[in-house]
């Protein structure tokens, strides 16, 4: 099997769309306003027609250079240019103040890279024993897991679970549009043939992902313009002795096992993991108040992290089915198409795809480490691309992409509709990851609810009788129960002291 | 099941109607109002346009609308919108028709 990957990998044909994809990937992280989510959506309905490993292969580099190039301009503009880059404009910008924007780019490259193989290392070893455990799973443990993964996206997507838990419920809503399953009784279709099967998850993707940030473009028409500051540079090799490296070893460590553990938590991601990484590491360190000023450290942190996401966010997407955040829910479009289910049983029955999975990852990486060190110098022009012409090209690919999907113009319509739907939860800052977690959840909640009812005849006690599915439920309980505390006791100390409560969070 | 989930959907209609606009929301959608809303209606013209009059054309007319909408009065370069507006769509279609070969709505002038 690993044999087979090999051989479907490194082909000249695979190799280039990984190439592709990463050096693509960088520049949609690298330019404010694009993210690796909209890159990844955006590219998926081109891989419907390529062989599976490849399809996942350009995905995968897309993902892989996306999120690394976040940290180009989040250094040399202090703006992040993917929302898992927020926590590298902390040292990155002051470094780049200071003169030393070459050594923090050098930096952010070398460490995205180690995370980035840390995460797949990870990746690797976790599947196979998670795998092990589902296979003892039934119908209604899978119910379980549903309600806990959705109580954690609902819990963990911001700051206010009530937004999350609407939107995750209003996801899980718009998945029974169309035939349901195991009776296929045909719902919510309004006559309309057209949504017969359901909406297309591609397209609620691209219209909330990327269609909705052009539209609020369009509202911040000024902002658009205003020129940014760039930073100059110089820089030779990667901007680190052997002496700081060896120093920052437990930096990294810690860091990239944040970072995967929180890709493995589904509906968090890399933003997260990046400011969840800086402060422990702040807080561990010799000396917490260099941080800010412009220090490696703060560099090495975000950027680790924010990179191990990529490996952890795939773990519960190849065990379960349940994606880790939304560009592995891309990942799932990406490989539902090809027929390949994810699931305890992938690594016996698409074993060659999975293993493809990794070493595409593993190629990506190290593209992504010689391709943005060359390349520093195009990328960093490519930030002066005016946004005004930059995004209604955008807003044609992505109606390029929804077409593609079934060859439909309704798939466009629906494109816009989503896009309204992703600007009015903006507006009411409710967050948008839920909402298509809730929809890809939505079969699996539903298909094994009814499964569990009809092996129990009707009676619900199955969902306490069985172990593993009581073990999920209560465990959702009780993180709703924390969680709500814990707001709630953050909301009144915000309020004691004054400040407004913010409770959005971002997600890319 | 139906009844369970429009139970669930009226509670939830209930609860974001009572939620008050913050002050954030009016901010968003009064800050400049034609960009946005003219940003969405040319996304409306554009969609419905497809079927009828084909990919190359509307998305010709919409890159260059789009495009003078976004810009301001610095930006605004109509000869160079105008080339990339033409150029685009007809590489992309030459893209997807010839070489992936999906194909793109064509309308009824044939292209």
């Amino acid at each position: 099997m690993v044999l087979t990957a090999l051989a479907n990998v490194f082909n000249p044909m695979c190799l280039a769309l990984i190439w592709f994809g990463t050096v693509l990937g960088i520049i949609f992280g690298s330019v404010p306003g694009l993210s690796a989510t909209m890159a990844v959506v955006l590219f998926l309905p081109m891989t419907f027609k390529m062989d599976p490993t490849r399809g996942i292969a350009l995905l995968v580099g897309l993902y892989m250079g996306g999120i690394s190039g976040g940290l180009i301009s989040a250094i040399l503009l202090k703006i992040p240019g993917t929302p898992s880059s927020i926590s590298t404009v902390f040292d990155g910008g002051p470094m780049a103040e200071k003169g030393e924007a070459g050594r923090a780019l050098g930096v952010g490259i070398l460490y995205s890279f180690i995370g980035s193989v840390i995460g797949i290392i990870a990746l690797a070893f976790i599947s196979p024993l998670l795998a092990k455990v589902c296979l003892l799973f039934s119908a209604a443990d899978y119910f379980g897991v549903a309600v806990f993964s959705l109580t954690i996206i609902a819990a963990l997507s911001g700051k206010d679970m009530l937004n999350g838990l609407i939107a995750g419920l209003i996801g899980l809503a718009l998945s029974m549009v169309g035939m349901a399953p195991i009776d296929a009784q045909i719902r919510y279709t309004f006559g309309n043939y057209q949504l017969l099967n359901g909406f297309e998850i591609t397209v609620l993707l691209i219209g909330v992902f990327a269609v909705t940030d052009i539209i609020l473009a369009g509202f911040g028409r000024k902002a658009l313009s205003a020129s940014f500051q760039k930073k100059k540079w110089h820089l030779k090799g990667y901007g680190i002795t052997m002496k700081e490296f060896v120093q920052q070893i437990p930096n990294v460590l810690i860091s990239s096992i944040i970072g995967i553990g929180i890709g493995i938590l589904p509906g968090i991601g890399g933003s997260t993991a990046g400011l969840i990484a800086y402060t422990t590491e702040k807080s561990r360190s010799k000396y917490p108040e260099k941080f800010g000023t412009g220090i490696i450290d703060g560099v090495i942190a975000s950027e680790s992290a924010n990179n191990a996401v990529i490996g952890g966010s795939l773990v519960p997407l190849l065990c379960m089915g349940i994606p880790g955040n939304t560009v592995a829910a891309v990942f799932l479009g990406g490989l539902l198409v090809h027929g390949i289910s994810p699931g305890p049983l992938i690594f016996d029955k698409n074993g060659a795809v999975v293993y493809g999975i990794y070493i595409a990852l593993l190629v990506s990486s190290i593209f992504m480490l010689i391709f943005e060190r060359l390349g520093l110098p195009i990328f960093a022009k490519l930030l002066d691309i005016p946004k005004h012409i930059l995004l209604p090209i955008i807003m044609v690919m992505c109606c390029v992409g929804a077409f593609s999907s079934n060859s439909r113009v309704f798939d466009v319509k629906c494109v816009l509709f989503f896009a309204l739907l992703g600007l009015f939860f903006k507006a009411f800052k409710i967050p948008s990851t839920p909402l298509i977690i809730g929809f890809i959840l939505g079969s699996m909640f539903e298909e094994n609810l009814r499964q569990a009812l009809q092996a129990s005849h009707g009676n619900w006690s199955i969902f306490v009788q069985r172990p593993i599915c009581l073990c999920f439920l209560v465990a959702a309980v009780v993180f709703c129960t924390l969680t709500v505390r814990k707001n709630l006791r953050e909301k009144r100390a915000a309020e004691a002291a004054g400040k407004q409560f913010d409770t959005y969070e971002e997600e890319g | 099941m139906p009844c369970c989930s429009s139970s669930r959907a009226a509670k939830l209609i209930l609860t974001v109607l009572n939620k008050k606009p913050s002050a954030d929301e009016k901010i968003l959608f009064t800050q400049d109002a034609l960009g946005g809303f003219g940003t969405i209606a040319l996304m409306l013209v554009y969609m419905l346009a497809l079927e009828p009059v084909g990919f190359i054309i509307s998305s010709t007319v919409y890159l260059f609308v789009q495009m003078m909408l976004l810009s301001d009065k610095t930006n605004r370069k109509p000869v160079l919108f105008a080339i990339i507006a033409v150029l685009l769509p007809a590489a992309v279609d030459a893209l997807f028709v010839y070489a992936i070969k999906m194909p793109l709505p064509v309308g009824i002038l044939g292209f």
